[in-house]
């Protein structure tokens, strides 16, 4: 919280040293192609992990400027700039999954429903896991966390999710977004939230299991 | 329509919340991190897990997956930069638009 401030109401900043600080509209020259330049990389990131497809994050990227550039005025450096700006992207995401959600059916639904059905094919106990599916013990859980190579496993792991279970996972995981609020976003119910979650959940942890932490168990046996 | 599962038989569904099987118990371990449980759901679940080591992996390793899942945003490698054709197209567009704002402005 020692990012500069700028209240436009001087009973709320008191000091003297923020003055110095003018706001956004009468401030030096407005230069938006520095946003590109500073934070062209990290937008498109973020865009690209949530859309999934470069030429529209590219878009999307494009868009949220745009728009920065008309709405500058309400900058007001309440946060960093990075974040402002951040916003505003992830508000044009969620209009586009909007008008997505009430355009196409949820087809994601019966994706992993083999493999799940495999995990709990055990004949002496029906519904129990099945000895060779059942989760191992990851090793260096917490470690992993530290490795570049694991993102990259990580990654491609959640590519592989089909996109609308990917699209709640990450609203739900990465940005937190409370149950009711990514159903009404989607327009979903919340029982086909919580299935796609599941599934989500079933598949990319059983990807992580097979693409890292078993790879690594017997890579370090073999050393 | 007459031999509906649950119809009226709150016997077998108490059965079904206290005693779950490994399958329900991967849906209520991942349902329980984005709403609460009804009571007689997270007894049952509580009590398998006090049994079922498999299940107990199974949970920990959820959260651990949410955890991971938040730090995977921050986390490098990023799926790459965005490409220069992008960085000019944008930056053109940009110029356009800044030069029609200050030209009705002034």
């Amino acid at each position: 919280m020692t990012s500069p401030r700028l209240h436009p109401d001087p009973a709320v900043v008191p000091t003297g040293a923020e003055h110095r600080v003018q706001p956004a509209t009468t401030g030096p020259r407005l230069d938006p192609e520095r946003w590109v330049d500073e934070h062209g990389d990290y937008l498109f990131h973020f865009a690209l992990s949530r859309l999934r497809d470069p030429v529209l994050a590219e878009d999307f990227v494009q868009e949220a400027l745009l728009g920065a550039l008309r709405s500058h005025g309400r900058f007001e450096g309440r946060s960093t700039e990075r974040s402002w700006l951040t916003g505003i992207l992830k508000n044009k995401i969620l209009d586009h999954f909007r008008k997505a959600g009430r355009e196409t059916s949820f087809t994601d639904l019966e994706f992993y429903g083999e493999e799940e059905g495999r995990a709990f094919e055990n004949q002496a106990f029906p519904d129990h896991w099945n000895a060779a599916l059942a989760p191992s013990e990851w090793t260096d859980a917490g470690g992993a966390l530290d490795r570049e190579e694991f993102w990259r496993v990580f990654h491609s792991c959640s590519g592989k999710l089909p996109e609308r279970t990917a699209r709640v996972f990450i609203l739900r995981e990465v940005d937190d977004m409370p149950s009711d609020e990514i159903c009404a976003t989607l327009g979903i119910s919340p029982n086909n939230l919580w299935v796609m979650l599941h599934r989500a959940r079933l598949a990319l942890r059983r990807c992580l299991e097979l693409n890292w932490f078993a790879a690594r168990g017997s890579a370090e046996e073999e050393s | 329509m007459h031999d509906h599962p649950h119809d009226g038989c709150v016997l077998s569904r108490a059965r079904e919340a206290l005693l779950p099987n490994c399958r329900e118990m991967t849906r209520r371990s991942s349902l329980a991190l984005d709403a609460p449980l009804p009571v007689a759901q997270r007894i049952g679940m509580g009590a398998h897990l006090l049994f079922c080591g498999l299940c107990r992996r199974y949970r920990a390793q959820l959260v651990w997956l949410r955890r991971a899942s938040r730090e995977a945003a921050a986390a490098a490698p990023l799926p790459g930069p965005l490409p220069p054709t992008a960085t000019s197209r944008i930056k053109h567009s940009l110029r356009a638009a800044a030069a029609s704002i200050t030209g009705s402005a002034s």
